[in-house]
This record gives structure tokens, C-alpha cells and sequence, in this order.
């Protein structure tokens, strides 16, 4: 038997296993993250080998029937995705990236495409402690990153060239982003020799994504009710909870040093988020 | 703007503080309302025991203006009951 072992936040799963392929599948894909946040929820999921595919069973219950490997892998994967986001039904969950840098913890939020990943993906290659770059579940002013694999356009291969390295066969081609989003590499930092940890705790600076383009990077204060809105944005609200989302936001927006961030290139922002958070007073 | 009425807050408003004023999830009509300095300040004052035609004067004292600013009160104060924010007491 093959057993693994994965933290998705507050969520712990074994899963176990009597097939090699499976368990080497579910450790390609399993973020290699250490994860600080408290575990509150356990789960048991196994996958068996039968007659006519794979039976996968969850906490003890009827099991599923699956064809191929690939399909107990992709079903594993997705309840243990399900299970997770369920327990954190009671709070905010904010499209961002997340870091800590100089001992400050901040966050870069924008929307799907906005260059929180290639900026992120850029920062791994600093002497920044990248946590994640597309999801942060918040809680009265807390945040922690959800653990996933970088999700890496075409484009952020050849603005990062360390990750460029890791796949050049995809690195040839149109320099623009694929079109819907198409990522084209699922990195773990850990490719990159970066330990990868995710801590969680109060945050002290916020930069807003502003639409690229080309010219200057700019970096001004953001006025409240604009960032309020800007969050909300970019943000889910808890289930059926709508005044907590607000009083999370608030509590971030509250908390934080926060920035309108217009990317011009992406040495110039590098530099600006790097003073911007050095020079933060820290209140974790 | 009937000046001898008391106010004073709705029910179902969740008062979020920021550095710089009020962000007020209200929930009947699901909305949120972010109120500067100054709204805060009259807001507040609004607890049932002030009148309205207090206000002016206490905001003319609190920022040391030369006059009473008696329209922008009344543009606030008409817009927190138009919003369901305030009620008379």
C-alpha cells in the first residue's frame, strides 16, 4: 500500500493506495508547500485497483467506480479541492497572490490575467517567501494563501527566465498570452529549488493590479471607497454571509498599507513593491 | 428637512471602522456605504437625543468653521433617510 498525505489549508487527507502510478500521479500534482495553518478537518480517501478500473472511496463511504488512473487521480484531485473550499465556506476568498517580504506580508490582487502570477512567478526568483499566487482566503484582517501550483502562461516564461529554463520546448512561439487564459505550465517553486512555505497572519500592504500598458510602472495610495470596491471586485463573499464579506475587506483594507500598482515592465514594479514593503511598518 | 426631528440609526447596519470613516453593510437592500470623516461625525451624532437643527452648529464647533454649514448638513441628513440609514427616533 501506498499512503500520501496532503494539507490544503485546514483540510488533511491520507490517501492511500495499492497502485504506484496512482501515488506517483498525486505527488506530480500535490503542492510541495509547508503549510502553517492549523489543521481542523481530516479526510480519508482510498483508491483501489478492480476488475473494471478503479474503486475510489471516501471517508469509509460507497465507492466510485473509475476507467483509468487518470480518472481516480483527476477524482481525488477534485474532492480534495471540494472538501477544502468547503471548509472555508465562512470566510472571504480574494483573487491575489501573496508573499512575504522583509517580514511584511502583502498581497498583490487583480483579476484573471491581470500579471499576478507573472509577478509572483518573478518574485520567487528574489529574496521574497512567495506563498501563492492566485487565491487568498481572508478572515477578519488574516489571510493565507491557498495552496496550488503556479498557473504559467506562455508569456511569463519569457519575463522569468528561470522558469523559462524548466520547459524550453513551450518557450518558442507567440509571446502574447493564450488565448482564454491557457496555462502552459503548473509550477511547484520547489522546480526552482525555492522552498515553499504558507504561513498566515495579519496583512501590511495591499498593492491593487492596475491594467498593464506600456510606459512607466506607477505606484500611487489607494483612496478607500475605490478600494473598497476594487476588493470586492476581485472577492467572494462567504456563504450567505454578505456583512462578513464587507467586515473582512474592511478589516484588510483597514489593516493594510494599500497601493494602486500599474505594471509598466516588470523590473521597475519588482523595485517598487520591494520598497514599498520594506518601507511598511509592520503589524503582524 | 424637518429640523426639530431626533435621529437615530436604522436597524441591520453592520458599522465597519476604517482609518478614514465608515464602511456600513446594510442589510435590507443588500448595500454597502462608505461614509468619509464628516459623515461619520454627523452619523454619530445622530443617536437619538441630538436634533437635527443641533447638527450644523456642533460640526461648525468641531472643525472651527466660520458658519454653520447648514446645507451640507441637510444633504447628508437627507441622504442617510433617503438610503434607510437613519430613521427618526
Amino acid at each position: 500500500m501506498f499512503e500520501r498525505s496532503v494539507q490544503l489549508v485546514a483540510c488533511e487527507f491520507l490517501v492511500t493506495t495499492d497502485t504506484q502510478s496512482i501515488a506517483d500521479r498525486l505527488d506530480d500534482g500535490r503542492p510541495s508547500a509547508v503549510q502553517e495553518y492549523p489543521v481542523l478537518c481530516r479526510h480519508r480517501l482510498e483508491v483501489r485497483s478492480a476488475s473494471a478500473g478503479f474503486l475510489v472511496r471516501e471517508n469509509n463511504g460507497e465507492p466510485t467506480l473509475v476507467q483509468s488512473a487518470e480518472d481516480a487521480v483527476a477524482l481525488v484531485d477534485r474532492r480534495m479541492h471540494e472538501l477544502a473550499v468547503a471548509a472555508l465556506a465562512d470566510r472571504t476568498k480574494l483573487h491575489a497572490g501573496c508573499g512575504v517580504w522583509f517580514g511584511r506580508r502583502f498581497l498583490v490582487v487583480g483579476r484573471g490575467g491581470a500579471g499576478k502570477t507573472t509577478l509572483m512567478t518573478r518574485l520567487l526568483t528574489e529574496d521574497c517567501s512567495v506563498e501563492g499566487d492566485e487565491l487568498v482566503v481572508l478572515r477578519d484582517g488574516e489571510a493565507v494563501a491557498y495552496p496550488r501550483l503556479f498557473g504559467v502562461r506562455r508569456l511569463t516564461l519569457s519575463l522569468v527566465p528561470s522558469v523559462g529554463a524548466l520547459v524550453p520546448h513551450l518557450t518558442t512561439g507567440p509571446g502574447s498570452d493564450e488565448p482564454g487564459g491557457y496555462h502552459v505550465l503548473a509550477l511547484d517553486p520547489d522546480r526552482l529549488r525555492v522552498p515553499w512555505r504558507i504561513g498566515y497572519g495579519r496583512v501590511d500592504v495591499v498593492f491593487l493590479l492596475g491594467p498593464r500598458h506600456a510606459g512607466t510602472t506607477r505606484i500611487t495610495k489607494g483612496e478607500t471607497p475605490a478600494v473598497l470596491r476594487r476588493l470586492m471586485e476581485q472577492s467572494a463573499p462567504p456563504d450567505g454571509a454578505p456583512g462578513v464579506w464587507v467586515r473582512d475587506l474592511s478589516a484588510l483594507a483597514s489593516g493594510a498599507t494599500v497601493y494602486d500598482l500599474e505594471v509598466g515592465d516588470l523590473n521597475s514594479a519588482i523595485t517598487l513593491i520591494r520598497h514599498s514593503v520594506s518601507m511598511t511598518p509592520s503589524i503582524s | 428637512m424637518d429640523w426639530s426631528r431626533t435621529l437615530t440609526r436604522t436597524d441591520g447596519l453592520e458599522v465597519n471602522e476604517l482609518p478614514d470613516g465608515y464602511v456600513i453593510y446594510q442589510q435590507e437592500g443588500d448595500r454597502v456605504h462608505y461614509l468619509n470623516r464628516t459623515a461619520v461625525l454627523v452619523f454619530e451624532l445622530c443617536d437619538g437625543t441630538v436634533a437635527a437643527s443641533q447638527i450644523p452648529e456642533l460640526l461648525r464647533d468641531a472643525y472651527g468653521l466660520p458658519d454653520a454649514p447648514t446645507s451640507e448638513v441637510e444633504q447628508c441628513l437627507t441622504r442617510f433617510l433617503g438610503e434607510g440609514l437613519l430613521q427618526p427616533a
